[in-house]
């Protein structure tokens, strides 16, 4: 492919997925971030985000498991997971976090369940759709071109 | 550190080379927070955990110029490192956080956080990060020059500003906790060395508190916010913190009184509208024949905000001075400051001091007689004692010799309720040495001479308020004074600021460095500063 398709593929697919709310403008900076000192930084940070958000779902569906639903700790993963997909810019999960939050503080567990199960969701539908969006970069520059910049998303 | 605080600057300027401490636990927010700093050419270390943090610091001293750190930390809660590293390494600490809540950030800056971020962070924020270090160095020279050159400085410089009888808020805002990281610094006890700390603090000084009353004023209380109080002072180096945390002691401060008022149902009370009208020649007739009962303090409004008491010049406001943090200058004799609100008036009202109980004064006190001290303590009054001997002196004499109008006479009796009114033996001249009490790391300024300024009647007396880091004391002294000693002592206008704890816990470690308020024994200002504007005393009074 050309390299300036590839570009525009990427700059069509980046205003699809903010139009949407999977991402907002926090992963534009990170976007911003990213230079020859680091080329990679994004992929890098959003690996730690994989990382970082399967060990915290994997938390929480441990602790929504329980008999007795320690809502504390429920609230204080959440939190924790509010905090790095509000970082990378996932919005859609960052915002099912805040419901989910109340829900904790309410101590409604079944009302946490179904969160659960929503905030996993949007999760798979995010990291799908950044995959994707970090395989056009990296075409991208495998291409020889540079990675357009989402100024007007930041 | 050198004097640019960066040991190792990049080859750019300032502020590149910033050595910053990053402490967070979420790796994704690290990477990012340490990608965005160093994309703003400053030197970053990261920490995941708070103790590895605490012990970073400690082994590098010096090592970092401002630390960045979540306040939920799986170890230990953020803003405990705000206590350890404001308030023990004197840095700079940026809290942040995904969690805005009003009170959260309230918590944040209350303890001493310079700033707190909001998660996800911009680099624009982070690439402003300097400007506290930079902040803390001026406040913290500031600090440290003031302390020492205070009793001169103040003198000379309060000798300017004959109409500035306000009582001012001490040159340092006083948090009283220690917990409070930086802006506790003052009155941490910790001033062994003053110049080898840089104090963050901000100095409320007359102007300044004054600024800030006439914004608050213009705008309402009830409407006033931060922002808006930063704006109309103008004042370019403050910010929105400083005021946001000077309005909270502020507040608290009038509360305060308002409750005091209405306990004490003083005929004097000290109104919040009578604090802030400010009469400028007001406090300089100290010779105002104040009758006994009438609670009127010429022109001195003592109050202690929680941590700081005031004492406003007011033509004939009475200050009640709460021990709480707010003093009410009783104009009965039963109605001294009392120590925990919990003593009759004057008597515990002495006890002020944060770390003094008040006790009754010595009757060591006694006023030198060179003024003719008018004033006394009303009725009942307990008398102060100030604690004079160890600290130096400020060299009331002189002044005093100035006054031509009575000195109130501090009682150096005990601050007993007025139960007695034997107990006002008000006429007691009290112990000339006022002792004006700088901050540990001060030079303690006593007033000499101190009788001669107070002699303890009974009258309603104005309070006048040294700006004092360390208040107290002073406070107490003032409620019992006599109208007529606290004119007297409403002329010096400095404005005694009691640190909350202080005020509450009335140790007997203060000793109010008031020119009219005796130190009793037991008030010791040890680690307080109180100030004592000794030239603004020289020139309220207005001889």
């Amino acid at each position: 492919m050309e390299v300036d398709q590839l570009q525009r593929s990427f700059l069509e697919y980046s205003r699809l997925l903010f139009h949407e709310g999977f991402l907002d403008g926090q992963f534009s900076q990170l976007q911003l971030l990213q230079d020859e000192s680091n080329p990679d930084f994004v992929l890098e940070v959003v690996s730690l985000f994989f990382e970082d958000s399967e060990r915290l779902l994997n938390d929480l569906t441990i602790a929504l498991d329980q008999q007795n639903v320690d809502f504390k700790k429920l609230d204080a993963h959440v939190h924790q997971f509010k905090g790095s997909s509000s970082s990378i810019g996932a919005q859609r999960v960052k915002n099912v976090c805040i419901a989910f939050r109340n829900l904790c503080d309410e101590q409604n567990a079944e009302g946490c369940l179904r969160c659960l199960q929503q905030v996993k969701q949007e999760y798979l539908l995010v990291k799908t759709k950044l995959e994707a969006l970090l395989r056009l970069e990296q075409q991208i520059v495998a291409a020889g071109g540079a990675i357009p910049m989402l100024n007007e998303f930041c | 550190m050198d004097s640019s605080g960066f040991s190792s600057p990049r080859s750019g300027s300032f502020p590149a080379g910033l050595r910053v401490l990053v402490v967070e636990d979420d790796p994704t927010c690290l990477k990012i927070v340490e990608k965005m700093l160093k994309k703003c050419n400053y030197d970053v270390t990261t920490c995941k955990l708070t103790q590895e943090a605490l012990d970073l610091l400690q082994a590098r001293k010096d090592g970092f110029d401002i630390v960045i750190s979540d306040v939920n930390m799986p170890d230990m809660d953020g803003f405990k490192l705000l206590e350890h590293v404001g308030g023990k390494m004197d840095l700079p600490v940026i809290m942040m956080s995904v969690d805005g809540t009003t009170s959260r950030v309230m918590k944040g800056i209350q303890d001493g956080a310079c700033d707190y971020l909001l998660k996800p962070l911009r680099i624009k924020e982070l690439q402003n990060i300097w400007q506290h270090v930079i902040r803390k160095r001026m406040h913290g020279a500031r600090d440290t020059e003031g302390q020492e050159s205070l009793d001169v400085t103040q003198m000379t410089r309060n000798g300017k500003q004959p109409s500035n009888d306000h009582c001012s808020f001490s040159r340092c805002i006083v948090s009283g906790k220690k917990r409070k990281g930086v802006e506790n610094k003052c009155h941490d006890g910790e001033y062994g060395d003053p110049s080898s700390k840089k104090k963050p603090r901000l100095f409320w000084d007359m102007d300044l508190h004054q600024k800030f009353e006439k914004a608050v004023h213009q705008i309402g209380l009830n409407k006033v916010g931060p922002k808006k109080i930063l704006e109309l002072m103008g004042v370019p180096s403050l910010t929105r913190e400083n005021v946001a945390s000077h309005l909270q002691k502020y507040r608290l401060y009038l509360s305060r009184m308002q409750e005091e008022n209405k306990l004490k149902a003083v005929s004097g009370g000290l109104k919040f509208s009578d604090i802030y009208s400010k009469e400028p020649a007001g406090n300089v007739c100290l010779q105002s024949s104040i009758s006994r009962n009438s609670l009127t303090v010429p022109q001195n409004v003592v109050y202690v905000h929680e941590k700081e008491i005031m004492i406003h010049n007011h033509d004939a406001k009475i200050c009640n001075a709460n021990v709480k943090g707010v003093l009410s200058v009783a104009t009965e004799p039963k109605t001294a400051l009392s120590a925990d609100m919990t003593d009759t008036p004057l008597s515990s009202n002495l006890r002020m001091s944060s770390n003094h109980s008040f006790g009754p004064l010595p009757s060591e006190v006694r006023p030198e007689s060179k003024i003719d001290a008018q004033y006394s303590w009303s009725g009942g009054v307990p008398s102060f004692q100030f604690k004079q001997e160890t600290r130096p002196h400020f060299q009331s004499e002189q002044l005093f010799d100035h006054l031509p109008l009575p000195m109130p006479q501090l009682q150096a009796d005990s601050v007993s309720h007025n139960s007695t009114s034997s107990s006002r033996e008000t006429d007691k001249p009290i112990e000339p040495n006022i002792n004006l009490y700088y901050a540990q790391n001060r030079s303690h300024v006593k007033v000499e001479n101190s009788a001669a300024l107070f002699s303890v009647q009974p009258e309603p007396f104005p309070c006048s308020v040294w700006g004092t880091t360390n208040y107290s004391l002073e406070q107490n002294l003032y409620d019992n004074m006599e109208s007529s000693q606290k004119n007297l002592i409403a002329g010096i206008g400095s404005a005694l600021r009691l640190s909350d704890e202080e005020f509450i816990s009335y140790q007997n470690d203060f000793s109010p460095p008031d020119p009219g308020l005796v130190n009793t024994e037991s008030v010791d200002f040890s680690n307080q500063g109180l100030i004592v504007d000794a030239p603004y005393f020289h020139n309220s009074v207005n001889f």
